[in-house]
């Protein structure tokens, strides 16, 4: 119990311990309850990054409540110089000019013959993906709406995409803006339609070239001897991981179905002509594209529902609904919230609550989180945090607990880290997403790895502030760098730890990490960001 | 000594320079003391586009493009009937100095279709898609003290999950373990103390130990690398495999996983060059172990399921059952085909779409832990339990 009560930790005398834990029983957790600094400190570290004095002070005028209904429906504000950084990267440009220049058949590829073009084409290319990954770190480390940047990422690991795949690249960004809208809609439809809907998903899991083998295009195609045809790659991840889950079920017919039923969904390439996609009947929406030439019009039956013949765009529309609201699907996202937010092996009441309310509220996020924010189970994890960090939550909260109010403004560094520790955001290259427990991360090379970034972190030999060099190397290259520790990621500025504020981030300190600080005069930031409490949240 | 610590890992090197020993000689264990390793592709590989069934007159109407390469410059494999993709020469010329045999309907008994629960269904082992337990902890424990189990990998693999006795994770891939100086490591170690952080902290420590002695065993020298062009990828990491492994003998099971073989589309250039990383990825393990060593050893590859039979619509496979296994190692036992092959036709097929699973994946593992391990029966029960009395010569 003493653990789970910071502020008596630097009291000596029992009497003055008694005392307290009587008080902070008195006042303990509560949904509806303005935090208290420790309570805030661990909602920041459990739905954010951590706490830093600005944002600390903020939380500390919120219920848990208010503090997660602003995290859905609030944006976000970076410090000015971050929010600069992030405006001068190619990803800031509007989408559709990027599109109609880099994407296929783009005013930039006429010259695809010559051979140096082409290659400071593919260069460009690369720096959007690597651009991403970069300004969602940024955002990530310093947004004011840590909450907000939580969930997102819960999100955005739901639906995951991996940005370098293909022309996916130059979208991914705007897949990150467009997921960020929805989520402020409070709404798991909303999620799903503005993943399913966004073309870097289409690309990542190969929609856009699904053909019907009956539709107009595959004939064509097979007058000129090619023959084209469904691929049922992004169908059987809609089942599995974007709604139902693996135990849900559905069955390979499903997965055929549901493959048949999305035909057609694909991406506008510039290359194609406005004047035909009219008379096709094409309905576009941003670079979203539905082509009735490749569309299966015959008639369908998904998880026992009958789709007729004939319907074209409006049944991919019934059966996103269809699968957003299946019971399954219900189970399937509260078993995964509460797995991130809660435990990795979070109770089943508290699921069944959580799956129960996002049926009745029509799938809004905040009612799901209710039964988990009012649960006794977590105000424990909260007083007691017992969860292991994943790697970007370390790093972000080594970042952010070492930095305070700095901006973490070196998003070169971030991003090698993470890439070095294996969860890079928008780098997952398979479609299941990060994983959320102990067992997916905690390994020997994960501890070394801890172990040096606080230790190099806590020598102010990291440069978090601010890189020298700017550019952004593409992911290979930052993994490169990460490996052989180039001077490169090296130079620039450091931020400069304040020890009060960083123990009062770690705290309570178990009497192990009390010693262990102890025993290393003047190196004490090295113990507090290494420490085990502090690889917890 | 750090310089010289980190330049085991970060170049594949040591700092000493000391005669080569033959490691098995070394330990002086018997000639049955072999090794198994175990390489996990992930993603469901298209085995019948790395070693097609070129004789099948079915080929080229299931997979008009996919099958087009190999039919016109594939390497046939003796008279199985069965040519290698030109992508996967490699493995033909093993196979042609009998030291690689394959079998192309291998698998699980998943029928999910689903990447993570046909790998989970593999790495646990014991015919469940749930559970925390997997068969190399159950196997390193069989084996017993003295001779032990290490993952090439970042994180620990779900198969090394859930044993009583410690198992090393060595990445070769990565920024590596590189710990710092003993003075601040002892005092934060001391924090961790009896807790699942301190053991994986106290693992990577002595884990790093052993990489140091192993590579001076093996007689690296660190200008040995020096001018030689870098092998990439898996070829990289296999070589330092089987350097690390050669000079230990301890270690009787090793464990890598891969992945990026998720080819729905547009296969061909993708995965020929996925293929090409894995078969030099071989001849670099093969080459860095030594030949007294591969002699002993047995290297198991293969895949959470194979791919649907027909190429789909856009040039590339969905997810199907029964996968290519392919087993490697010295001693003149291979060059041959495992477990059989029914052929392309409809009625062959498992739900009219994929491959069947004729070889089972516990039964081909286990065959090869009773062979380089010495493992017996009631062993094998215990490591797979369920498993099917399939028996097969590896």
């Amino acid at each position: 119990m003493l653990a789970a009560l910071p502020a008596i930790l630097k009291c000596a005398a029992a009497a003055a311990i008694t005392a307290l834990a009587a008080t902070a029983l008195a006042a303990p957790f509560g949904p509806d309850r303005v935090m208290d600094a420790a309570a805030a400190r661990a909602m920041l570290a459990r739905f954010g990054y951590g706490a830093t004095p600005a944002s600390l002070d903020a939380a500390m005028k919120q219920t848990p409540r208010q503090y997660l209904d602003r995290a859905i429906r609030d944006g976000t504000r970076l410090p000015p110089p971050v929010a600069e950084q992030i405006a001068a990267l190619p990803i800031a440009q509007p989408v559709e000019g990027v599109w109609s220049r880099l994407g296929p058949g783009g005013s930039a590829r006429a010259a695809r013959d010559d051979q140096e073009a082409r290659k400071a084409l593919q260069k460009e290319e690369r720096e959007f993906a690597s651009a991403a990954v970069q300004a969602r770190l940024l955002a990530m480390a310093n947004a004011d709406n840590q909450g907000h940047e939580a969930l997102l990422s819960f999100w955005l690991n739901h639906f995951s995409i991996f940005a370098p795949k293909g022309l996916a690249k130059l979208v991914a960004w705007d897949y990150v803006r467009a997921v960020e809208q929805a989520m402020r809609a409070d709404s798991f439809e909303a999620l799903l339609r503005a993943s399913f809907y966004h073309p870097a998903m289409q690309i990542y899991l190969d929609n856009n070239q699904s053909t019907a083998g009956n539709s107009m295009i595959a004939r064509q195609a097979a007058e000129r001897g090619k023959q084209l045809g469904i691929n049922e790659n992004l169908a059987r991840e809609l089942l599995e991981l974007h709604t139902l889950g693996v135990d849900g079920g559905y069955t390979q017919k499903d997965v055929q179905e549901l493959a048949r039923i999305i035909t057609g969904a694909g991406v506008y390439a510039p290359r194609m002509e406005e004047k035909n996609l009219a008379r096709a009947g094409a309905t576009r929406a941003g670079l979203f594209l539905f082509d009735p030439r490749r569309h299966d019009f015959g008639d369908k039956t998904l998880l026992g529902s009958r789709f007729p013949a004939g319907q074209g765009m409006a049944e991919v529309d019934a059966a996103l609904h269809l699968l957003a609201t299946h019971p399954a699907t219900a189970r399937h996202l509260a078993f995964k919230l509460a797995q991130r937010f809660l435990d990795d092996e979070p109770p089943r009441e508290i699921v069944d609550a959580m799956a129960s309310a996002l049926r009745a509220s029509g799938g809004k996020i905040s009612a799901t989180l209710a039964p988990l924010i009012d649960s006794p189970a977590f105000a424990a994890a909260l007083a007691r945090p017992a969860k292991f960090k994943e790697p970007v939550d370390y790093v972000l909260s080594v970042a952010r607990a070492a930095c305070g109010d700095q901006p973490v403004g070196n998003r070169v560094v971030l991003a090698a880290n993470v890439l070095d520790m294996g969860q890079a955001p928008l780098m997952r290259s398979t479609p299941d997403g990060y994983g959320a427990r102990e067992a997916d991360w905690l390994s020997p090379a994960a501890m070394a790895k801890r172990v040096r970034l606080a230790i190099g972190v806590a020598g102010e030999r990291v440069p978090l502030a601010r890189g020298d060099d700017e550019r952004i190397p593409p992911a290979r290259r930052m993994i490169a760098l990460a490996e052989n520790e180039r001077p490169a990621l090296s130079r620039g500025t450091p931020c400069k730890i304040n020890m009060d504020w960083l123990e009062s981030v770690v705290e309570p300190l178990s009497p192990a990490t009390r010693a262990a600080v102890a025993r290393l005069p003047a190196r004490e930031a090295a113990a507090l960001l290494a420490s085990p409490e502090f690889m917890r949240h | 000594m750090m310089t010289s610590r980190r330049r085991f890992l970060v170049s594949g090197a040591a700092a000493f320079a000391l005669p080569v020993l033959d490691a098995f000689a070394l330990d002086g264990a018997s000639a049955a003391a072999g090794r198994l390793v175990v390489v996990f592709l992930r993603g469901g590989l298209d085995g019948l586009f790395a070693l097609t069934p070129v004789a099948d007159p079915r080929l080229a109407e299931r997979r008009p493009s996919l099958a087009q390469s190999v039919l016109a410059q594939g390497i046939r494999l003796g008279d199985t009937g069965f040519s290698a993709h030109p992508s996967c020469k490699p493995f033909a010329d093993l196979f042609a100095e009998r030291e690689l045999s394959f079998a192309p309907c291998a698998g699980t008994t998943d029928a999910s279709r689903s990447h993570f629960q046909a790998q989970d269904l593999f790495e646990l082992g014991s015919g469940a898609s749930h559970g925390n337990a997997g068969f190399m902890a159950r196997a390193a424990q069989a084996i017993g003290a003295g001779r032990g189990a290490i993952s090439f990998t970042r994180e620990v693999p779900l198969a090394f999950h859930g044993g009583d006795i410690a198992l090393e994770v060595a990445p070769l891939a990565g920024s590596g373990l590189k710990l710092p100086e003993a003075r601040v490591l002892d005092a934060i170690r001391s924090a961790h103390r009896d807790s699942p952080t301190g053991r994986a902290l106290e693992q990577a420590i002595a884990t790093e130990a052993e990489i140091g002695t192993s590579m001076a065993a093996a007689g690296m020298e660190p200008q040995a690398a020096r001018g030689a062009p870098a092998a990439t990828g898996f070829a990289r990491v296999a070589g330092g495999m089987g350097r690390m492994l050669r000079g230990n003998p301890r270690l009787a099971l090793a464990f890598v996983d891969l992945g990026g073989l998720d080819t729905h589309a547009n296969e061909e250039a993708a995965l020929a060059r996925a293929l090409n990383e894995i078969a030099q990825g071989l001849l670099a393990f093969k080459e860095s172990l030594g030949e007294a060593q591969w002699r002993r050893t047995r290297v198991l590859m293969m895949s959470e399921f194979g791919r649907t039979v027909r190429e789909n619509g856009t040039r590339g496979t969905d997810h199907g059952h029964g996968g290519l296994f392919l087993l490697a190692g010295g001693g003149g036992r291979g060059g041959r085909m495992i477990g059989g092959f029914d052929g392309l036709a409809d009625r062959a097929l498992n739900d009219n779409r994929d491959l069947p699973v004729l070889a089972d994946w516990r039964a081909l593992i286990g065959a090869c832990m009773r062979d380089t391990c010495g493992l017996g029966e009631s062993a094998l029960d215990r490591i797979f339990p369920g498993r099917p009395r399939q028996r097969f010569e590896v």
